[in-house]
């Protein structure tokens, strides 16, 4: 199952209607989470807001995840184990207030389990690809545990 | 010696999902948690954002009625606008705090982040970057 998702702030039209086209031209489902009560996407399982628990459910059983560029889309990815290919939004196109998102993508490409396009058109070809996961061993690197140690000791 | 109280404030979506990676810095400590969704976090406060600025009163009144119960030793934030509010509270109430910047700010602090720094006790970012730039200290990041 491919689980496409948006998050909770915007919808995100011009990922999800090139995910329900790809969508109509493959045999497995695809879930969409799109922040949107009222667009209708024929070839995909649509749910506009997921609670939680019911995220988690879906990303874990998902063969990869097509996401905008939100680091808690990437977070909860990772946790799944599922690799994620990511979309910038472009404030150029009211898809978000900055394009903060793009260097996002710039810096996060390449990290295990994390791919990105910033055109749509690129998408049929990597979805049906077989991206590889995320290894347990990116789950805690030494960048966390900088970030941990800093916090503990100036808690004391 | 008692153990110190943290209280940790992230707004749903990203900035909770931050939080709770580098949750294992609180583990040792009585930590509490805060968040703008109540099936998430032991205490709920509202969302308030730069294009609703004036709700971030309703925050601020919220933090003091949690911190007046708790009496937090240290109040940490992810952001986002809902942080920067109980960090500002904290100091009220002589907290120390920390900031940490949400990972999404490759380039440059967040509005929030940078609105943080006179009261952050502890200012990071999460990129060396922006470190650089601004000043905040790069410690590690949660990616």
């Amino acid at each position: 199952m491919i689980f496409v998702t948006v998050g909770t702030q915007l919808p995100f039209p011009r990922l999800v209607r090139e995910m329900n086209r790809i969508a109509g031209q493959i045999c497995e489902p695809v879930i969409a989470q799109t922040c949107d009560d009222l667009a209708d996407y024929q070839n995909l399982i649509v749910e506009p807001y997921m609670n939680s628990e019911r995220y988690s459910d879906v990303i874990e059983q998902a063969r990869v995840v097509v996401a905008h560029a939100g680091i808690g889309t990437v977070l909860a990815a990772r946790q799944a184990q599922v690799p994620v290919i990511l979309v910038p939004r472009r404030a150029n196109l009211g898809e978000h207030r900055n394009d903060h998102q793009e260097g996002t993508v710039r810096q996060l490409l390449g990290r295990p389990g994390i791919t990105g396009v910033w055109d749509t058109a690129k998408l049929a070809e990597l979805v049906k690809s077989d991206l590889p996961a995320p290894d347990t061993h990116s789950v805690s690197g030494p960048a966390l545990e900088g970030l941990v140690t800093t916090l503990r000791s100036y808690i004391g | 010696m008692t153990t110190p109280t943290v209280l940790a404030v992230a707004s749903k979506g990203g900035h909770w999902r931050q939080l709770n990676a580098m949750a294992g810095a609180f583990s040792q400590y009585d930590v509490r948690f805060v968040s703008t969704d109540p099936e998430l976090a032991e205490f709920c406060i509202s969302e308030c954002s730069r294009t609703e600025w004036w709700r971030g009163f309703v925050v601020a009144f919220q933090m003091i009625m949690i911190m007046w119960r708790l009496r937090p030793d240290v109040v940490v934030s992810t952001g986002a606008l809902p942080g920067l509010v109980a960090l500002v509270i904290a100091r009220l109430f002589r907290a120390r705090t920390v900031w940490i910047d949400s990972i999404a700010n490759t380039e440059s602090m967040s509005l929030s982040g940078r609105l943080s720094r006179p009261f952050a006790g502890l200012w990071l970012t999460q990129w060396p970057d922006v470190s650089r730039k601004t000043g905040a200290i790069y410690a590690g990041a949660v990616l």
